[in-house]
């Protein structure tokens, strides 16, 4: 079934490749993340901060359709990254935290990712994934955006115009503020994590495909709208996607977006804000209609660039709407109506774009519904810190041999002060919040 | 807010999915069909790359791999001196 899978996602990616590169027709350089680099013949430093953080190049660089050119590559447009890390959490795990995995003191190789994409013509490129997960043994798609992008003048003002094709809502944004591409850019797959989440924060990622258009208005002012369609069941088996315990979309679901980014100098700021709403199936039980949410957020970004020293502020906050009459009438939720709040906010420094140092706050609440979040206490309510600090030897240029290759070499420690409700006894089995905190070695590869 | 999901919103299959990917594609092909080359590839703003109009010591545009003389670059929109300087510099042959 491994392999039905494998092949299925090749072929998926292949198919992709394969009809934009038909678009081309004339042939072209081949293109190629390191793929990206090489692609543009420019370094990692050019456009990542500290990978995945982008800079503004980096942001314009996807916004305009992964299209850019200018290195000399001629072989194929593919890239890998690597994922090995270390899990240690301050009390082990009961029961282990997946299968094949003691309790505690946990080596995996996370994930082993192939890309491909850039650019295939002038105006079309793309950003596609495929992973292989150890820790859930299972291959499939990941992260994939396509897009169209092209620029035209009205009068004084310049409009980047495109279409985006993704599979997550957040895939295509640009900033580092929201769910796909926020920090922590790695954390480990096998350290505690809370029960609850707004629908916001990756819940349909990879279940869906969406279909968007967006502008970015003299390099100042970005708008999105995109709508959502759930993938059948079986097209997400073959794609690779765990489909047990979704509640999929009903409908079309929109996402918007806007952001503003004026620049002062050496200083980035973005203003934005973002919203997302759906009807639901809840865990696929349609006999009582169907729920509802609104999440609807603000966030911010502040980037300095200078050179030796970069500072990022990053903060995005979620507000969910939640209309779970349908799930109350099939029993998965006490309450008719529940409502979350999230915060993640994160501050970076980083030296040369070779060593970072984060700090970051992350916390959700929301009232409380014991069935629906599944909890001992009933309350969604968790909250902590995340601290970490990496090592990139290869922003400005790999060795020689390899120019391409890059590490992001980092130490990363998660301070639970309250977990599923409360910061002691938390499970009813005298589990305490602190118990969860958890340290995190990686050595995220891409080549 | 409740009620059965009608026929329109039943979810996307396989044949749906490559559909959508060969719309996508389509779409791009009809754009360049009719734009031809004259569709270029959208480029970096001078702000983005902190462009500037005098060389940072030897590093110069008429050095760099991106520039294409007289007055432009790969990478950077609008007229590009030959001894301007960006952040994206790199030097002939390194690119």
């Amino acid at each position: 079934m491994r392999y039905c899978r494998l092949l299925a996602a090749v072929l998926f990616s292949a198919a992709l490749v394969g009809a934009a590169g038909f678009v081309g027709l004339a042939p072209r350089p081949a293109v190629s993340l390191p793929l990206y680099a090489r692609q543009t013949g420019q370094p990692c430093a050019n456009c990542h901060t500290a990978f995945w953080e982008l800079t503004p190049a980096g942001r314009r660089f996807k916004i305009a359709g992964y299209t850019m050119g200018g290195g000399d590559w001629n072989g194929p447009p593919l890239a890998v990254t690597l994922q090995p890390g270390y899990t240690h959490t301050q009390v082990g795990q009961e029961p282990a935290p997946a299968p094949h995995f003691g309790p505690n003191n946990n080596f995996a190789m996370q994930q082993v990712s192939l890309f491909t994409g850039g650019r295939f013509t002038d105006n079309l490129g793309a950003f596609i994934q495929t992973t292989y997960d150890s820790v859930a043994r299972r291959f499939g798609w990941d992260q994939a955006d396509i897009r169209y992008a092209d620029t035209v003048k009205i009068g004084d003002h310049s409009l980047l115009w495109g279409l985006t094709l993704n599979n997550n809502p957040t895939v295509q944004d640009p900033w580092n503020t929201l769910p796909a591409w926020r920090f922590p850019y790695i954390f480990s797959e096998l350290m505690p994590q809370p029960a609850a989440k707004t629908f916001f924060d990756q819940t349909y990622a990879q279940q869906v495909l969406g279909l968007g258009a967006y502008g970015f208005l003299d390099d100042l002012l970005y708008f999105e709208l995109t709508g959502y369609r759930p993938l059948s069941t079986n097209t997400q088996l073959v794609l690779g996607v765990d489909t047990t315990g979704q509640s999929p979309i009903s409908g079309i679901a929109p996402y918007w977006r806007v952001a503003f980014e004026p620049n002062f100098g050496n200083n980035w700021l973005e203003l934005g804000t973002f919203g997302f709403a759906a009807n639901v199936v809840p865990l696929r039980m349609s006999g009582a209609g169907t729920d509802s949410f609104t999440d609807i957020g603000f966030d911010t970004q502040y980037q300095y660039i200078g050179d030796p020293h970069i500072v990022t502020f990053r903060a995005a906050w979620v507000h969910e709407n939640h209309n779970t009459s349908a799930s109350q009438t099939l029993g998965l939720a006490d309450n008719s109506h529940d409502t979350l709040r999230s915060l993640n906010a994160s501050l970076s420094y980083i030296y040369d774009q070779t060593w970072s140092l984060t700090a970051g706050r992350v916390s959700i609440g929301g009232n409380a519904d014991a069935t629906l979040y599944g909890t001992f206490t009933g309350s969604p309510n968790s909250a902590g810190w995340i601290t970490e600090i990496a090592y990139l030897p290869f922003m400005h240029g790999g060795p020689g041999f390899w120019p391409w290759l890059n590490f992001r070499i980092g130490l990363q420690y998660t301070f639970f002060n309250k977990f599923d409700g409360a910061s002691t006894n938390f499970n009813g089995m005298g589990r305490n919040a602190h118990n969860n905190n958890t340290i995190f070695a990686y050595i995220w590869t891409a080549f | 807010m409740t009620g059965k999901p009608s026929s329109r919103s039943a979810p996307l299959s396989r044949r749906a999915l490559l559909q959508a990917a060969a719309g996508v594609g389509g779409a791009a092909l009809i754009f360049e069909a009719n734009g031809g080359s004259a569709v270029a590839a959208p480029k970096l703003s001078q702000k983005v790359v902190a462009y500037q109009d005098h060389p940072d010591g030897d590093k110069r545009c008429s050095k760099c791999a991106q520039f294409q003389p007289p007055s432009a670059c790969k990478l950077v929109d609008g007229t590009i001196s030959p001894d301007g300087y960006c952040r994206f510099f790199v030097p002939v042959g390194r690119a």
